[in-house]
Order: C-alpha cells, then sequence, then structure tokens
C-alpha cells in the first residue's frame, strides 16, 4: 500500500497570494506526478474555492490566514481549505440556472457549481470558529 | 496573461489571448479586452489556443463582454480551445451562452452575417 503524501500552504487573504498558491501546485503535481487532467481539476478547485473565501467571506481589514493541505492517495488527492473567514457552506446554494440565452443569463455564480462538477466527494463544517472545506478528486489518467 | 488584437479585413476583431484566466490573468487584460470587445458594434473572434487555465473569473470575463458586445449588435466567438478549458467552458454552460468552433476559418464564417462598425 502507497503511503499517502501530504503538503500544506498557508496564504494571507489577499489575492496577490494566488501565483504563490499557483507555483505551489505546480511544484506538487510534478513531484507527485499527477498527471495533466487531475492537476487541472485540483488548480480549478483551489481557485474557485480560495477566490470566494478572500473575495466574500472578510469584512474587516485585518490580515487573516487561508490554510490549503493537499494530500495525495492512491485513487485520489483530497483537498482540505481551513479559515477564519465568516461561515459559509458553499453547498447550501441552490443549483445556478445555467441559462440557454446570452440575454438573461447570469454572468456569475459558476464558480460553486465548477468545485461541485469537479470533484467527487465533499464535506463542509464550521468548528471552533474556522470554516473547514474538504474536496476529493478521484485520480484521472 | 498576454492579450494581442487584430483587424481582420471584413473588420471584424480576432483577439488572441495567452496565459492562464484565473484572476491575476483576467485583472491583468479586463480593461483591453472590454474596450476592445464592448464598445462599438463588431464580430469579434478570440483565439483561445494559448490559454491553458480557465476559472470562473475568466467566465465572467468572458460572459459579461459577450453580452455588452451583442447589445451593441456585434457577436463574439471562441475558437480553438484547448481540451481541458473547453471542458470548464461546457460544464460551465458557457458553451450554450457563446459559440465555440473549431479553427479561425470557422470563426470567421460564424460571425460572417456582423456588419462591423
Amino acid at each position: 500500500m502507497t503511503q499517502s503524501q501530504r503538503a500544506t500552504l498557508v496564504i494571507d487573504n489577499h489575492l496577490d497570494a494566488f501565483q504563490r498558491v499557483e507555483q505551489w501546485l505546480a511544484k506538487i503535481a510534478a513531484d507527485w506526478a499527477l498527471s495533466p487532467a487531475t492537476t487541472f481539476a485540483v488548480d480549478l478547485v483551489v481557485n474557485e474555492a480560495v477566490t470566494n473565501t478572500i473575495s466574500h467571506g472578510y469584512h474587516d481589514t485585518s490580515v487573516h490566514q487561508i490554510a490549503i493541505t493537499l494530500i495525495d492517495a492512491e485513487d485520489g488527492v483530497t483537498i482540505e481549505i481551513t479559515d477564519d473567514a465568516m461561515p459559509f457552506d458553499p453547498f447550501s446554494l441552490p443549483p445556478i440556472t445555467i441559462g440557454t440565452d446570452l440575454k438573461s443569463a447570469a454572468i456569475g455564480g459558476r464558480g460553486i457549481h465548477l468545485i461541485k462538477r469537479y470533484t467527487d466527494a465533499r464535506d463542509y463544517r464550521f468548528i471552533s470558529g474556522q470554516n473547514r472545506l474538504k474536496l476529493l478528486i478521484i485520480k484521472q489518467p | 496573461m498576454k492579450i494581442d488584437s487584430e483587424l481582420l479585413d471584413n473588420k471584424a476583431i480576432k483577439i488572441t489571448l495567452d496565459g492562464r484566466l484565473d484572476i491575476e490573468g483576467s485583472n491583468a487584460i479586463d480593461m483591453q479586452f472590454t474596450a476592445l470587445t464592448a464598445t462599438k458594434k463588431a464580430a469579434v473572434l478570440v483565439d483561445m489556443s494559448k490559454v491553458s487555465f480557465l476559472a470562473s473569473i475568466g467566465i465572467r470575463l468572458l460572459l459579461s463582454n459577450a453580452k455588452a458586445c451583442a447589445q451593441r449588435g456585434g457577436q463574439m466567438v471562441l475558437f480553438a480551445t484547448q481540451p481541458m478549458v473547453n471542458e470548464v467552458l461546457t460544464t460551465s454552460g458557457v458553451a450554450t451562452l457563446i459559440p465555440i468552433v473549431d479553427d479561425e476559418q470557422a470563426a470567421i464564417e460564424a460571425v460572417a452575417h456582423v456588419e462591423s462598425e
């Protein structure tokens, strides 16, 4: 049985931190030999979840930390995101209406939809003042 | 993220995007992309062949400007999307809102009915 590997990156709640996230994810994908499809899915899901937290989660000007942990197992990659933002269960929102007409289609709201579609299991908890989001992506060849 | 534009013979605008359409990339090209696509009636062809990543912030950029373009009587079409970016466009529903075609020639044909100003 292959032992699981894990890596954690802690970033400030500022959109400038994304460059660090991108570089960190690229290194992990190479170190763990993740396929391009799995790497893309992890990249997308982390991007959407962290963007949401930074853009909507804080109502003060203090610096907050967001911890992103990746766990590599034989079949899948688990993403854990922990932050002290306002409590928010991303899976409590109703599904978006995709729309078929450009004129009336909603511009936003597609990030959580993408998280749902690119993950295979999802868990959200608010514990001890922290949002804890856990997402599983089954590895793709 | 890089953006280049070219005025084609029929006054259509061809825009080439190069890089990641994440929050950083989208912010970097937002103003220029909007100026090119949403300020006059035009056929807009967006070459996506060098876009390697697309997040919802990039989708927002494409959709809001495709809407503005259509409101002025123009039309936006995307072409030559990479497979994983194409999957995001399909999964997010964008593929039903903005035409996506295989190559530049198909894009020119898709917006041939638009008389660009």
